[in-house]
């Protein structure tokens, strides 16, 4: 059989065009009479077509959630504000001095700026520490029980959350959540959200953005991304609305726990952000590899 | 002349956002692996976000990151090509990993086709790229997979148009070749 493509050299560029959905209406006509005339330029094209689903396959698709996780990374790394939507409440709970918020929203000097921690600010830290390491010792006395030992590097510590930011008023923080959202948080029944963190000890990997919560006295999981059910296991996924629900929705359940997996749970725990991309977005969940 | 507003922290990630998935696959068809990818477009992103009021408003944050993920993918592929002299191949070695995509899947498709021969197709598919050269794989993953414009692949690799074009061409006809040896016929 003779090489067609090179007997007729624009004809893979028109192919390439008519998949890329490129060819004016009027030639994209008169390919498809070509197309359905002409058997060789038919096996030409299908093996186009199965070349670019092969590739397609191949390269995972689900990526928003780690470009938002990526983003939010590396805007904490670079020094960016990791989190400009906690409210003034939300900032004395994460150890904030109130001289110090009132500074910053007078616009105060430099020199001003540069006054030390308070006491207080201190001790709230040192109380945020603590809180942070019993919830991962009791989070990793969880899925010690339930998914075996984990690596000890892959246990939440206290230093690994930066800045600190513990939250007692879970309403408070449901209501942020779900203004950003634009629906109400879906939590599990008597779930409450008890932390919001972010790690920074993880310079090299995918990170994921969760908050850890109550249910029924366990801890859990809340990943702030995309459309699932809570798990028997106690974790749970909200819902969010966005282009990628379906791919993720297949991606998701492509996972034996039907939303993720634990392993990465722990490793991974990290901070919730708003993006102001194009369609508003909390991403969040566990993005382990 | 036309005045541009500067480019401010926020848009940044409106931008970054919007690009993210051509520029991981920039960096893939670098490292050619998907984990060093991730970390190829998360360091590029921290680079770019120190020097970003290098960016000058107006011109191309595609372009302009896009060469900051390939030098950030190139240093990772010599930093990896290093420690391979100095330790050799790590047991778990491999080129392009895919995970979950091929592994969880049912045997049988909606079609009733049995997958393994799909599977075989696409590593086949994943061989053939992995011959070509780093920028024709990137045309061709930017075009094929993502569906770019020639004008928008020649912006984030920085080579003119005509060139991402013929490297679509050329690969293509590679890659069909490949498996037209092996399956096609």
């Amino acid at each position: 059989m003779p090489d067609s493509s090179r007997e007729q050299p624009d004809m893979l560029a028109t192919i390439d065009l008519y998949l890329a959905g490129e060819l004016a209406p009027e030639a994209r006509e008169e390919f498809e009479r070509c197309l359905a005339a002409q058997p060789v330029l038919h096996a030409e094209c299908k093996a186009q077509r199965d070349l670019i689903d092969s590739l397609r396959r191949a390269v995972p698709a689900a990526t928003l959630a780690l470009a938002a996780a990526q983003l939010a990374h590396a805007k904490l790394v670079a020094g960016a504000a990791p989190v400009t939507w906690l409210t003034a409440d939300a900032a004395t709970a994460n150890g904030q001095s109130k001289s110090r918020r009132h500074a910053a929203a007078s616009k105060v000097t430099a020199g001003e700026r540069s006054v030390p921690p308070s006491g207080r600010r201190r001790l709230a830290l040192v109380v945020a520490t603590a809180a942070a390491l019993l919830l991962a010792l009791s989070y990793s006395q969880l899925f010690t029980k339930s998914q075996g030992p984990l690596p000890p590097a892959d246990l939440v510590s206290a230093s690994s959350f930066s800045p600190t930011i513990a939250q007692s008023e879970a309403k408070q923080l449901e209501m942020m959540i779900a203004s950003k959202l634009g629906e109400p948080l879906k939590l599990p029944v008597g779930g409450s959200i008890v932390y919001l963190g972010v790690r920074a000890d993880l310079p090299s990997s995918p990170l994921g953005f969760a908050i850890l919560a109550t249910s029924g006295g366990k801890q859990v999981v809340i990943q702030l991304d995309r459309c699932a059910t809570a798990t028997a296991d106690g974790a749970a996924i909200t819902g969010h609305p966005s282009a990628d629900a379906t791919r993720w929705k297949s991606e998701v359940q492509t996972r034996e726990t039907g939303v993720f997996r634990h392993e990465g749970t722990v490793g991974t725990l990290s901070i919730i952000e708003w993006s102001a991309s194009p369609t508003p977005l909390i991403a969040g969940g566990i993005v382990a590899r | 002349m036309a005045h541009h507003p500067p480019l401010v922290q926020p848009d940044f990630s409106v931008e970054f956002l919007r690009h993210h998935r051509a520029l991981w696959l920039v960096a893939l068809s670098v490292v050619a692996n998907t984990a060093d990818a991730d970390d190829v477009v998360q360091e590029a992103a921290i680079i770019a976000l120190r020097k970003f009021d290098t960016f000058a408003a107006g011109t191309s944050f595609r372009a302009w990151m896009g060469e900051i993920v390939r030098n950030v993918a190139r240093n990772r592929r010599r930093q990896v090509h290093r420690e391979i002299r100095r330790f050799g191949q790590p047991a778990d070695a491999h080129a392009i990993d895919l995970p979950g995509l091929v592994t969880a899947r049912s045997p049988i498709d909606a079609l009733g086709t049995l997958r393994a021969m799909q599977e075989a197709f696409d590593d086949r598919v994943l061989a053939s790229l992995l011959d070509l050269d780093d920028t024709a794989r990137a045309c061709v993953l930017l075009r094929l997979v993502e569906g770019l414009d020639y004008g928008q692949i020649s912006q984030i690799l920085s080579i003119p148009e005509g060139t991402a074009m013929s490297h679509v061409f050329r690969s293509r006809r590679v890659l069909a070749a490949a498996l037209t040896g092996s399956s096609l016929t």
